[in-house]
């Protein structure tokens, strides 16, 4: 049971990272559906860096700016340039899940996977003192020191969005930015600094996907969890707190599917594609049933 | 006594239309100066140029005698120039405190309520406002919000603030208190200007006016010289003619028939039993305070809704039973209450905004539209209502308010009216536009329509109306014809007085 909590978390942290960055732009008032393509670039870049320099560190910040970068060419589309976010959106995801593959096969002679990374040039599990040695809850407190990361996260965004006087700005920025613009505040300049830490943010669930969860990269392995994440900020009414409860619900089921994969039920063995597409089933009947009227931001997509 | 800003030659051009042309005048320092004109002269336009938001072609402004280049409304909040729009720029799901200090926080990074009350309170208890500093903007009631934005410039110390057509959105009770707050702040030391087309507010309020007409100033003058019809006369640039005489109208069988008419909203009642009459070649207008049933009667009326108990007869025929093509087709026509939500396409040309609701009339084509017709009645409306700018191909977003509805009441008052809902039909407008709208009012009555007039101005009820109904509380409080009423008796029946 407890292994199954510790695998929840450790399938949660991308999400998180996605959500928080995704929760971040579209607070900001920039839809964005391109959480997968920029966790796509992060964790190529991560992971071919890290391999190449035999550093994990350099390949975290490469992975960052690789997103950062990514979400840019989001930012320029939609601020800029002023094209529907959606359709950006779209644009960017089909852009990072063509270019990785190319460039993977161009450095590494491999069209699909990046070579594995060494041990230590991983995130390795980073044990809290005094809490491992814990009885039954230990395993949780000995893993890669991003999942605690992603889990202070959504509580820094809280006190962001609702204490600081530059998270009051993003918000503004969200739900009408002429008041922002009146009040003498270029929401342009707002939205691009909080899609570029929303890129850096969401790239970070790359990163941990392909240096900490895994020891390279692979093809489409971020497998559907970007949108997953935007899924989460819609389930927690774009709100960091309930965000965070989303994602751990989503990685909750993560997990289970993992380990049904081996179980049978009284003797029938649950075919694996059903048990693979659980998450997902989940993802839709939360979208479609149990959200209630959530209000995303009112100046989203304008 | 100082001068607090004034424009030299000031010119400022959107595309081909000169918005403004050479303006100069001066405000003086602590008085509350009047800007007055029609809509489209150029008001709202030149005072944006002195808070920032837009940069003159040519032309100097100058604060407190220094020359000055504003960029950004940041420039000019930092000399001390404010301004309340007249749609106000608030961000409604924030709070009162969260809205003012937007922009101007206290701390970038560290929790921001604490210190943002503390200096709001003292603002407050100074200028005499007393709002609930953590209510969200948007549970707000409408004056409310203005004072929300007033507090904004207060807070940012501005010493001279701008108010464009602040009175617009408010019932006449809030005017009251706005106008006294107003004068309050004027004896604090500020400097008001207020945007205005409406005569009696601005001779209430100003001590000087200046006056513009297509984007030029016609001059400046102490509002004490001026009267109300030597101040209409200077805005419209000719006599504003008095309402021509009108015929009695013949007709004895109704036309509309309202017959117990009751709804129910979430607790209570909106209207109990509502029942009235509507003859042809009758005006009847409904006065009453905003919020009192008079929204869910013109959606009822103008079949947008079919919830309700009772009937609404058509020359006999039950409403219900029929569609609203059909109506429309019998001569139904509704100028609506909110020109943007329901009366046009902000994105769509004036041509495309013409044909809404009339694109199956074979006069438009029968199995193509034929757009070139479309323009020439596009134009036809252009030129008798005189919408500006003049361009049938231009986007409806890019007229100011009163222009819009000009072009929606000319798409309206077509041919074969019978029944004229009109709700508002000059909520926003000029006066040389109230004019004519009236005059095509009253011109469609003496053709045999039967017209329901909503208005919360009580003077154009009396103006226009031969028949006088008053609405309170979903239910018509009193009624009677237009010789025998009184001011006095309308407003008492408003606020719930005896029948």
């Amino acid at each position: 049971m407890i292994e199954l909590l510790a695998s929840s978390l450790r399938l949660s942290t991308p999400l998180l990272f996605a959500a928080m960055g995704g929760l971040l732009c579209e607070r900001a008032g920039i839809a964005t559906i391109c959480l997968e393509g920029v966790m796509i670039m992060g964790a190529w870049a991560a992971a071919s860096v890290a391999f190449g320099v035999s550093d994990p560190y350099i390949g975290l910040c490469m992975g960052i700016l690789a997103g950062m970068l990514t979400m840019a060419i989001h930012c320029w589309l939609c601020v800029n340039a002023k094209a529907d976010a959606i359709v950006s959106g779209v644009a960017v995801n089909m852009l990072a899940a063509g270019v990785t593959p190319l460039l993977t096969k161009a450095f590494f002679q491999s069209p699909t996977n990046t070579p594995s990374l060494a041990m230590e040039d991983r995130f390795g599990a980073v044990a809290v003192p005094g809490l491992e040695a814990l009885p039954v809850v230990g395993p949780l407190f000995n893993q890669p020191w991003m999942i605690y990361l992603a889990l202070v996260l959504p509580f820094a965004l809280h006190y962001f969005f609702y204490s600081t006087g530059r998270g009051l700005r993003v918000l503004a920025s969200g739900d009408n930015p002429e008041a922002l613009e009146t009040a003498g505040i270029s929401p342009r300049s707002v939205r691009w600094k909080a899609l570029l830490w929303g890129g850096a943010l969401t790239a970070l669930g790359g990163v941990y996907l392909s240096t900490a969860h895994a020891s390279q990269f692979t093809r489409d392995m971020t497998a559907g969890r970007g949108f997953i994440a935007l899924t989460a900020v819609i389930f927690g009414k774009w709100r960091p707190l309930p965000t965070l409860g989303a994602c751990l619900f989503f990685g909750f089921f993560d997990a289970l599917q993992i380990r049904l994969q081996s179980e049978t039920i009284q003797g029938w063995e649950v075919p694996v594609q059903l048990v693979q597409s659980m998450p997902y089933l989940v993802a839709l009947i939360v979208l479609a049933g149990f959200i209630g009227k959530a209000r995303p931001p009112l100046a989203i997509g304008k | 006594m100082p001068s607090a800003f004034s424009f030299t030659q000031v010119t400022k051009r959107f595309g081909s239309v000169c918005a403004n042309d050479g303006v100069s005048f001066e405000v003086e320092a602590g008085t509350i100066h009047g800007v007055v004109g029609e809509n489209g002269a150029g008001k709202s336009t030149i005072l944006k140029t002195l808070y920032g938001l837009y940069r003159p072609d040519s032309g100097d402004i100058h604060v407190r005698g220094e020359k000055v280049d504003f960029r950004s409304p940041q420039d000019a909040l930092a000399r001390g120039i404010g301004m309340v729009h007249q749609h106000f720029m608030l961000v409604p799901t924030l709070s009162v405190w969260q809205n003012v200090v937007l922009g101007e926080e206290p701390f970038a990074w560290k929790p921001n309520r604490a210190a943002s009350i503390a200096a709001l309170k003292s603002i407050q208890a100074e200028f005499g406002f007393s709002l609930d500093l953590d209510a969200r903007v948007e549970t707000l009631p409408v004056g409310l919000q203005q004072q929300v934005e007033i507090l904004k410039l207060l807070y940012r110390k501005a010493d001279t603030l701008i108010f464009d057509e602040p009175t617009a959105v408010l019932t006449p009770q809030e005017v009251t208190l706005l106008i006294e707050r107003l004068r309050k702040l004027k004896n604090e030391g500020k400097t008001i200007v207020f945007i205005s087309h409406k005569l009696r507010e601005v001779l209430t309020l100003t001590e000087k006016v200046t006056i513009l007409r297509q984007g030029k100033v016609v001059g400046s003058w102490q509002t004490a010289e001026l009267d109300e019809s030597s101040l209409a006369e200077k805005i419209v640039g000719r006599k504003v003619q008095p309402l021509p005489a009108r015929k009695q109208s013949a007709a004895t069988t109704p036309l509309i028939e309202v017959k117990n008419l009751s709804l129910e909203g979430p607790g209570r009642p909106i209207l109990q039993s509502v029942s009235f009459s509507l003859r042809p070649g009758e005006i009847v207008g409904v006065a009453g305070v905003d919020g009192n049933g008079q929204q869910e009667l013109i959606e009822i009326l103008a079949k947008t809704r079919e919830d309700y108990a009772g009937e609404v007869l058509w020359e006999g025929k039950p409403y219900r039973a029929q569609d609203c093509y059909r109506l429309k087709q019998s001569g139904l026509a509704v100028i609506a209450p909110d020109r943007h939500r329901e009366a046009m396409i902000l994105d769509f040309s004036l041509c495309e905004n013409v044909l809404l609701g009339h694109h199956r009339e074979t006069k438009y084509g029968k199995r193509r539209l034929d757009w070139t017709t479309v323009e020439k009645s596009t134009r036809a409306i252009i030129e008798r209502f005189d919408v500006r700018p003049a361009l049938p191909q231009a986007q409806a977003r890019g007229l100011s308010g009163g222009n819009q509805q000009k072009l929606v009441i000319g798409r309206e008052l077509g041919e074969g009216v019978k029944f004229l809902l009109a709700a508002h039909p000059t909520r926003g407008v000029d006066i040389g536009a109230i004019e004519r709208i009236h005059s095509e009012i009253l011109r469609l009555r003496d053709a045999g329509a039967a017209v329901l007039l909503f208005s919360s101005e009580l003077e154009e009820i009396l103006a226009l109306s031969d028949r006088v109904l008053v609405i309170y509380n979903g239910r018509i409080q009193g009624e009677t014809p237009r010789s025998q009423a009184t001011e006095t008796q309308l407003g008492l029946w408003m606020t719930g007085g005896a029948k």
